[in-house]
């Protein structure tokens, strides 16, 4: 049988297989910054559709920054795969199907005094301090993520552990 | 250096250069208040590490892959980093342990940042830890004593490792590309032979035809599934035609918008062997011994084809290539070549091989599906020589667009991809249509996915709702507003329509009364004619106020039917209301109470009597005027007149 479908790009397999290897941590750091599990996985989904726009070169040379980079865009401005139907106009449309996956998230929807204080950092902040120390980006990485210089990505750091460890004990104690 | 919160965090993320980190750890020697600080900010980052991680199993992988489009459903996902869900020891409990128990309900596992980027350790060595929501104490109650790995029993190799070649072999290019003309190693799914019996799946056991009970239990089952939401998971190409999940009369007229699932290639056979007049590859009829060679010349090119292939499947299934001709065998081969970067199969399917046509009676010879021109370049004698040009016309001809079932060209332009990496899966037309009951739609106020693909209109679902509560609101409306509805203008109206009789019979043969206001406009029932448009009217009382009527009494006596209105009144009250009565017409009789502010209900009219009925009209607003209307059977003359204690008694005669 011959397959008529059309031709795979080489960079969606490069972009599949970069996907999958960071699938598990983009929608851990999703969940954690943005404290809901299914709109973790929908902006994860926009991410990664997203980045699928993104020059082969680019993905090549950021590799996974590039996803976080499209993860946290998507989560910053409430980017969804598919995209909600805004305005009026989505009392007159029928609604879109969104992105439906089994994940197992309830581990990390569990609020401890962690995430309550990270609840009250800025979403920069708390996007500096998931990359770097959840996801284990270096500062050139976070810096690609988040759009700004290493100076910044490292400044950025060390005021979001300032920020987190006095809400911390404060929470805590 | 400048000791600061940024070389802190720096240095404890490995960033800081060598001549820094050089100075910052002589610093921090000696300097207690920076090895606090950054102790501080390492357990910050600890508590960071320590969150809980996702985990997305491999079929919600490609589930999601699929709906964004990176891969087509039913290619193998790509390799992912390795996830041990479950410890590969046994876990004692930590009560179990010599050490005492952490207090959180996790207990960390080291192992899981192998990868992640070095960090430094000041003071000791910090060991990567990462935690696992589940404790494993759970784990070891839950599973089996079977199940528990136990380091004498040797571990079962993967699955994911056993089926990693067969799912990557129709991937690999490169095998392809460097053996382009053989066809038979082609690598992907062979078709079965056509006649070969023995390789068909096995048929289930039927044991005869069912019967009525069966055919409707299945029926049954079948519609019950669907309901359940297990119509998702049913083939594609069973449609239903009535009852539940039946599509309507406007769904039929988009039989294209029925189904998700990849395109059904079993098209209509191809109309080069539907054309009358017989391929010259073949030629059956005519000349049949001209096929006996080509098969003659094919075999050994089979055979030896076949030599290397090491798969059982395809020594005992020669694919459709293996039985052409060599000419098409090296079609094939080009294809194979085309196809092969794709990475899939130009074998052709079996559904759209057609046998040989009637009367042919030699072996089945090239059921394949060649395009219409191809039969006109291969007219050729088989052992001539074929020049380049014809090949090279064959090559672009024989394509993977050739093979298309679809009677439309391709389009001219590639369509707009939604993505420079992403492979559009549907169509623009195919996603910008309004209603496909076999994709149920999910949303924030639908059925979930998976759900029934049944009429259930599920986006609709809020259109039916406000319809419905619009509805009740219009037929509440209507019944509320005929029993609210004031009927203001008819009474005005009929209150200053004048009486004709009335005027001209009237005769002023008593004062006048103290009339209150009219108001007619305020009256909330049938306004009751003025004192002075009754006719015979009577006028007895002298004009006290404050009393209410608190009961009426009737009784008959031999000469007339007596109607006894008792009046209650305070004690400072004396005399009598001023009443009038008179008749409005030949069998209506008013009594209008000027000072009397209310009534208690009045009882009905016993049958048969002159008097029908005698009913209490509404009093106008801000007035103190009781009218009650008397029906009488007949014209009747009437005596009034007030007994002791505000009796008003009336006697028809």
């Amino acid at each position: 049988m011959i397959n008529v479908s059309a031709h795979i790009a080489p960079e969606a397999r490069e972009l599949a297989a970069t996907v999958r290897e960071q699938l598990d941590d983009l929608v851990t750091y999703a969940t954690h910054l943005v404290n809901h599990q299914a709109d973790a996985v929908a902006f994860v989904a926009g991410g990664i559709h997203h980045a699928s726009r993104y020059p082969p070169t680019r993905l090549r040379v950021d590799g996974r920054a590039a996803l976080y980079r499209a993860v946290t865009r998507a989560c910053r401005h409430g980017q969804r795969f598919p995209p909600r139907p805004a305005g009026i106009g989505r009392m007159f449309r029928r609604s879109v199907t969104s992105v439906q996956v089994e994940v197992d998230t309830v581990d990390a929807g569990r609020i401890n005094t962690v995430k309550r204080a990270m609840a009250m950092l800025g979403f920069d902040r708390r996007a500096a301090l998931l990359l770097r120390d959840l996801c284990g980006l270096d500062y050139h990485e976070m810096a690609r993520a988040l759009e700004c210089s290493p100076e910044a990505a490292a400044r950025l750091v060390a005021a979001a552990r300032r920020e987190f460890g006095s809400i911390y004990r404060e929470i805590a104690l | 250096m400048r000791c600061s919160l940024l070389a802190l965090s720096s240095y404890l993320d490995a960033e800081l250069e060598v001549a820094q980190t050089g100075e910052l750890e002589a610093h921090l020697l000696a300097c207690d208040r920076c090895r606090t600080a950054i102790e501080h900010l390492r357990e910050e980052s600890e508590r960071i590490g320590a969150l809980a991680r996702v985990h997305i199993p491999d079929g919600a992988v490609q589930e999601l892959f699929s709906q964004i489009g990176l891969i087509e459903e039913g290619d193998a996902l790509p390799v992912g980093p390795p996830h041990h869900d479950r410890p590969t020891t046994v876990e004692a409990p930590p009560w179990f342990s010599a050490e005492r128990g952490r207090a959180l309900p996790w207990a960390p596992r080291g192992g899981y940042e192998s990868n992640r980027s070095e960090r430094r350790e000041l003071i000791g060595g910090r060991t990567p830890r990462v935690a696992v929501a589940e404790p494993p104490e759970l784990f070891l109650w839950e599973e089996p004593m079977d199940q528990i790995v136990t380091s004498t029993m040797p571990a079962p190799p993967p699955v994911q490792a056993l089926l990693k070649p067969v799912m990557e072999m129709p991937r690999a290019p490169e095998a392809l590309v460097a053996s382009p003309q053989p066809p038979d190693v082609v690598a992907g799914p062979q078709p079965p032979a056509i006649g070969d019996a023995e390789r068909q799946p096995p048929q289930p056991h039927t044991g005869g035809a069912p019967n009525a009970f069966q055919r409707m239990r299945d029926a049954v089952a079948v519609r019950f599934a669907l309901w359940r939401g297990a119509g998702s998971h049913l083939e594609s190409n069973v449609e239903i035609v009535s009852g539940a999940g039946a599509p309507s009369w406007n769904q039929r007229a988009h039989p294209k918008a029925w189904s998700e699932s990849p395109p059904v290639v079993v098209a209509p056979e191809p109309p080069a062997l539907e054309q009358p007049v017989p391929p010259p590859v073949v030629q059956p009829v005519p000349e049949p011994e001209t096929a006996a060679p080509a098969l003659d010349r094919q075999a050994p090119v089979a055979k030896t084809a076949r030599e290397p292939a090491t798969d059982e499947a395809a020594v005992s299934e020669p694919s459709a290539a293996e039985l052409a001709t060599p000419e098409l065998a090296d079609v094939l081969g080009e294809v194979a070549s085309l196809a092969a970067p794709l990475g899939r199969s130009s074998t052709p399917s079996p559904a759209r091989v057609k046998p040989l046509r009637n009367g042919h009676k030699g072996p089945m010879v090239a059921p394949l599906a060649i395009p219409e021109k191809l039969p006109e370049l291969v007219d050729e004698p088989m052992d001539a020589d074929i020049p380049g040009e014809q090949l090279a016309a064959v090559d672009a001809m024989v394509s993977p667009d050739a093979f298309r079932h679809d009677t439309q060209p391709p389009a001219p332009s590639a369509p707009a991809m939604p993505g420079r990496h992403v492979r559009r899966l549907k169509s623009q037309t195919s996603d910008r249509r309004s209603w496909n009951p076999a994709q149920p739609r999910t949303g924030r106020h639908v059925l979930p996915i998976g759900g029934p693909a049944v009429a259930a209109a599920d986006r609709d679902r809020g259109l039916w709702i406000f319809a419905a509560v619009t509805a009740v609101i219009l037929v509440l409306g209507l019944l509320i507003g005929r029993t609210v509805t004031q009927t203001a203008p008819h009474a005005a109206a009929h209150a200053t329509r004048p009486h004709p009789t009335a005027q001209a019979t009237a005769v002023p043969t008593v004062a006048p009364l103290p009339v209150a206001t009219p108001a007619p406009a305020v009256a909330t029932g049938p306004a009751a004619p003025a004192p002075g448009q009754l006719t015979g009217s009577h006028t007895i009382g002298t004009g006290s106020s404050g009393f209410s009527v608190a009961d009426l009494r009737i009784g008959q006596h031999p000469n007339d039917f007596r109607l006894v209105f008792d009046l209650a009144f305070p004690s400072t009250v004396t005399g009598a209301p001023t009443t009038v009565i008179g008749y409005d017409g030949p069998t209506t009789l008013y009594v209008e109470f000027t000072g009397v502010v209310g009534t208690s209900p009045i009882q009905s009219m016993p049958p048969g009597q002159v008097v029908v009925s005698v009913t209490p009209l509404p009093m106008a607003r801000n007035t103190n005027r009781l009218v009650f209307k008397i029906t009488l059977r007949k014209n009747a003359p009437f005596d009034a007149y007030y007994l002791s204690g505000a009796r008003l008694v009336i006697d028809i005669t």
